[in-house]
């Protein structure tokens, strides 16, 4: 008798019989296992192919230390002034792209809530905005940076499509959730269609507005950082420049004034979400 | 109340009006002078549409042949390169999202490091982390595993020590008191309620993670980024055609798992 | 016999093929008359109501409202001739997140300027009818409360403050009192039919309860899967009759 048999006779349950019940009956008792067994064979499979072994780590972490200690102290004073410029770039970008972008979100969100539009107009309003949301800004970036050329324009361009892609699916959602018993009321009073948007709609989804607003400037500040690694202006231009030229100094103190710019922003945006709530 | 009601709306509105106006008002500014800074060259800018346009043309047909040699191996070393660094951010953060916890933790000062970790692992973009590795480990998907990892780590120990100071004492008592050994504790009592959030968040982060190691490659760290920064070098447009389309299906197919997992683990 | 305010002819509407929610009405609605119409559940009463409104396009027939052909208006015209209808409605419909003054205002959307709308630029005297309605409605205190504030009483009253704001020639009520007890019940019927007597507007209301219909109707329509199954003075309307209504009579008793 084996193991199975053994285990499905204690379960004081016909032994199965026909061969699919049995194969069911398998699963049932080692599902679990057999998947965890797959999955450690895979994660095996793709340390294999990606050349990943101890060994590799390891050499890895004595080449660490030395870049370690090339990375300090970090030299702020070298290329002040264009860390300076860059770092405001890059928080010029996010700002100029936020704007830009919840103003794109709120017409779109409306257009696209298939409570309130016919499927010939939402479809394509989707569509947009799940393209936009489906590219890493990155990616965005490098088709912008061929299409208009190096510097902040293709940056804010990138950020701006990225805001239209987050903000704008966010908006959709809390448009379709609203209550429509509100929308007909505000319908059956005779108001034109523009009154109904900013009376039965707008009241049930502006306070989260406001919060989809915040997220998405954190986000893009976070972005603005890094874009100008593909030449798309503010501060990553810079860093990747130190980075080529392997002063480390340099990219070390850069990185620190990105964490602090982060830091301080998110320590800000806490304190707005306060006072809007 | 004496004062007539139109009077009341005014005093109303009238402060709330203020206030939006000073809101909008320093919006603008900031626009004003972000604008003025950025130098957008007007005819650049009123070239854009033309120039999109032309680049997507010169996309079509999209190059199929380098789509299954090429694209196909790279996506799946992307696919392996997100799902590995995702394990090991899992592996690593489990016991840092303990350590971080309130209800587990009384000692102020780990929870501290704690969340001092996660803050900067959270502060740092992966493709700056990735930067780092490439120079430790040379160009490579090493590098690009590490750095997801990296990046990670912040956001999984966060949301994954919220979820372990929401799991209640009860449960966990319950087990105590029938005398069970630490691990039983642990995996009868404290695993159960974790569990959901656990794999949730694991998911989502997969979900993040495929769309971020799609971008590493452009700084050396493995997957499709370099392929598409090599494409695009070469002006070989079908091909980058090829990218974005394996790359968007690939995002695609990757939420439409993660969304339906996720309501069968909740 | 005086002229009809609102004449409905033949009205059918159906939603899937062969599955009519209204099977061809016909009904007369004449000036400053309370006229209740029961009936259970999905006999179509709200889907008759909507269609008056149009805020549903009926499948077939006429609803003429004083020379006007209601389901063959559009946009401007439709808008136009919607707000001199008012409606009243089962759960009550308020803009939660604004203030009850703002939810009476909404009323006076279809007489105002898009734009003033849009900045809410309202007129001293609509803010002055807003008013006199509130202290009749005994809400003055609660003018710039929220109107997620209220309890349910105080929120139809609110809704039929914002359904008087138009200045209607009639008003549609539908099931005011479904969401709301006894007590409240007869307190909101109360305040609304003395309202509407005082302005001569002639109200036309579906509800499920009898009692409640009997105390407040002039006249008393039933439907039943879509068609009017009577139609009379309340004194006439039977056991009989209401067992035809509502199918059986163990309910009754």
């Amino acid at each position: 008798m084996d193991a199975l048999t053994r285990r499905v006779l204690k379960t004081q349950e016909p032994v199965p019989t026909g061969g699919m019940e049995k194969v069911r009956r398998f699963f049932r008792f080692y599902g679990v296992q057999i998947l965890l067994f797959l999955f450690v064979v895979y994660v095996l499979f793709a340390l294999s192919r990606l050349g990943i072994s101890p060994k590799r780590i390891s050499e890895g972490f004595t080449q660490g230390k030395v870049f370690l200690s090339r990375l300090f102290p970090p030299d702020f004073i070298t290329r002040w002034d264009d860390i300076r410029h860059d770092m405001l770039e890059s928080l010029e970008i996010a700002v100029v792209a936020s704007i830009i972008g919840i103003l794109l979100s709120l017409p779109l969100g409306l257009l696209g809530a298939r409570n309130l539009m016919p499927s010939v107009v939402t479809w394509p309003v989707r569509l947009f905005i799940s393209l936009a949301r489906a590219f890493n800004p990155i990616i965005i970036g490098i088709i912008f940076v061929k299409a208009v050329g190096f510097g902040p324009l293709a940056g804010l361009l990138t950020l701006s499509v990225a805001s239209v892609g987050f903000i704008g699916k966010l908006f959709i959602e809390a448009v379709e959730e609203i209550s429509m018993k509100q929308v007909e009321a505000v319908r059956a009073s005779g108001a034109s269609f523009l009154s109904v948007i900013r009376f039965g709609v707008l009241p049930q989804v502006s306070a989260r507005f406001i919060g989809f607003g915040m997220y998405q400037f954190d986000s893009n500040l976070r972005n603005s950082t890094t874009l100008g690694i593909v030449g798309a202006g503010g501060i990553g231009g810079t860093l990747f420049a130190a980075y080529q030229r392997f002063d480390y100094r340099i990219v070390c103190a850069i990185v620190l004034l990105i964490i602090g710019l982060i830091i301080l922003d998110e320590y800000v945006s806490e304190r707005v979400r306060r006072v809007f709530q | 109340m004496s004062e007539n009601l139109a009077k009341e709306w005014k005093n109303h509105v009238g402060p709330k009006r203020a206030l939006k106006t000073v809101f909008y008002a320093i919006i603008i500014a900031a626009l004003v002078v972000s604008l003025r800074n950025i130098e957008i060259i007007p005819e650049f800018l009123k070239d854009t549409p033309e120039q999109l346009m032309d680049l997507f043309r010169r996309m079509w047909p999209i190059d199929v042949k380098f789509l299954w040699g090429f694209v196909a191996p790279s996506i799946l070393e992307t696919i392996h390169i997100a799902t590995l660094g995702t394990i090991a951010t899992l592996i690593i953060t489990f016991p840092l999202a303990v350590l971080g916890s309130k209800n587990i933790v009384r000692n102020e000062g780990i929870r501290y490091v704690m969340k001092f970790i996660f803050v900067a692992s959270r502060s740092v973009n992966s493709l700056i982390w990735a930067l780092f590795y490439v120079a430790v480990f040379g160009p490579g998907p090493v590098a690009g595993v590490m750095a997801i990892m990296s990046r990670s780590i912040g956001f999984v120990g966060k949301l994954l020590s919220e979820a372990i100071e929401e799991s209640s004492r009860n449960q966990i008592e319950a087990v105590i008191s029938v005398g069970a050994p630490p691990v039983s504790v642990f995996l009868k009592g404290f695993w159960p309620q974790i569990r959901p959030s656990f794999l949730s968040i694991a998911l989502l982060r997969w979900d993040i993670n495929i769309r971020e190691t799609a971008v590493l490659g452009i700084v050396g760290a493995g997957g499709i980024g370099l392929l598409l920064e090599s494409a695009i070098d070469v002006f070989h447009w079908p091909g980058v055609a090829a990218i974005l389309l394996s790359i968007f299906v690939v995002v695609l197919l990757a939420e439409f798992l993660v969304t339906n997992l996720r309501k069968k683990v909740i | 016999m005086s002229e009809a305010i609102l004449q409905i002819r033949n009205l059918s509407k159906s939603y899937f093929h062969k599955q009519p929610v209204l099977h061809d009405v016909s009904l007369d609605v004449k000036p400053e008359e309370i006229l209740i119409i029961i009936g259970p559940s999905g006999a179509g009463k709200s889907t008759l109501m909507r269609c008056i409104n149009h805020l549903i396009t009926p499948s077939s027939g006429h609803i003429y409202f004083k020379g006007l052909d209601i389901p063959s208006l559009h946009g401007n015209q439709m808008r136009a001739c919607r707000r001199r209808i008012g409606m009243v409605f089962q759960e009550f419909n308020l803009v939660e997140r604004l203030t009850v003054l703002e939810n009476l205002l909404i009323g006076r959307l279809g007489y105002m300027k898009p734009l003033d709308a849009f900045l809410q630029r309202y007129a001293a005297e609509d803010i002055d009818a807003a008013e006199a309605l509130l202290t009749r409605l005994g809400l003055r205190e609660f003018a710039l409360k929220r109107a997620d504030n209220l309890s349910g009483g105080q929120r139809q009253r609110v809704g039929i403050g914002r359904a008087l704001m138009q200045n209607p020639e009639l008003l549609l009520v539908d099931e005011p009192t479904s969401s709301l007890d006894p007590k409240t019940s007869v307190e909101v019927m109360e305040i609304m039919a003395e309202l509407a007597r005082e302005r001569h507007i002639p109200v036309l209301v579906n509800m499920h309860d009898v009692n409640l219909a009997r105390r407040f109707a002039d006249r008393i329509v039933g439907m039943r899967e879509g068609r009017i199954v009577f139609d009379g003075k309340k004194e006439e309307l039977t056991n009989d009759t209401l067992a035809k209504i509502y199918g059986g009579d163990s309910w009754m008793h």
